[in-house]
């Protein structure tokens, strides 16, 4: 199983694009993103055909930043938390990966 | 043709090669210089001014101003989630200590600083004497 977050790829037109930091365990990946000013009812995540969009808005300033992500998240458990200007995004990997990870390891 | 610098392209094409290869971006170390995004308007009465402060809490910022001088500082201590791994690091803990030269004399006394969604905004009353004055205009009949 690859479990990668590549590069990201894509930036919103006129758009800037937040300093990220990921994170991946066994059981998720965890994106931090620097949003300052946006409030959480304007944030937005998609995820489609293995890009994820996120995007926050302040009344001054379009967040917005793309990352390839890899097949295997369990796109519906998908989490989102905003504290001081930071979002918090949470992308559990689906049972059946984390069950073929988990065979890899005892081998 | 054998120059010096071809030593030095050889060695500037492999450095690059490296950095790009790598998942950490080198100058975003650790505890780096680093500053936050300023921005000012002036309303007439008071200058504001805002910082973009992603991740700092009231507690990590100190806001020192007097007639002339704003310094706006902080230090933001990011600690790795216990038990992952990184796969891209571009925030960081940091630290900045900034100083502006004010435009207009403020009323220090009345300066105050508000701290919303990571934004910090300092709004600055002007001192009396440079605040704008309204002159009404009479028509002579």
């Amino acid at each position: 199983m690859e479990t990668q977050i590549t590069q990201p790829n894509a930036r919103g037109r006129g758009a800037r694009a937040p300093s990220v930091d990921i994170w991946e365990n066994d059981a998720e990946f965890v994106i931090f993103a620097d949003v300052p000013g946006a409030a959480s009812e304007s944030v937005q995540v998609e995820v489609d055909q293995g890009a994820l969009r996120l995007g926050a808005e302040s009344p001054t300033v379009r967040w917005a930043r793309s990352f390839l992500v890899p097949s295997g998240i369990a796109v519906d458990q998908i989490r989102a938390e905003l504290t001081n200007g930071v979002l918090r995004l949470t992308l559990p990997k689906s049972a059946e990966v984390r069950r073929r990870t988990v065979q890899v390891k005892a081998v | 043709m054998l120059t010096p610098w071809a030593e030095f392209d050889r060695a500037f094409e492999s450095l690059r090669s490296r950095l790009e290869e790598s998942d950490v971006n080198p100058f975003w170390a650790e505890g780096r210089a680093w500053s936050p995004p300023i921005g000012w308007k002036d309303t007439g009465p008071s200058l504001e001014i805002v910082v973009e402060v992603p991740g700092f809490t009231a507690e990590d910022l100190k806001v020192d101003v007097n007639r002339e001088v704003l310094t706006v500082a902080g230090e933001r201590k990011l600690s790795p989630p216990a038990g992952y791994r990184p796969l891209r690091r571009e925030r960081g803990s940091v630290s900045f200590s900034r100083s502006i030269s004010l435009p207009v004399p403020v009323d220090s006394e009345q300066v105050s600083a508000s701290l919303k969604n990571g934004v910090l905004t300092l709004s600055l009353p002007k001192q009396a004497e440079v605040r704008p004055r309204s002159i009404p205009v009479h028509s002579q009949v």
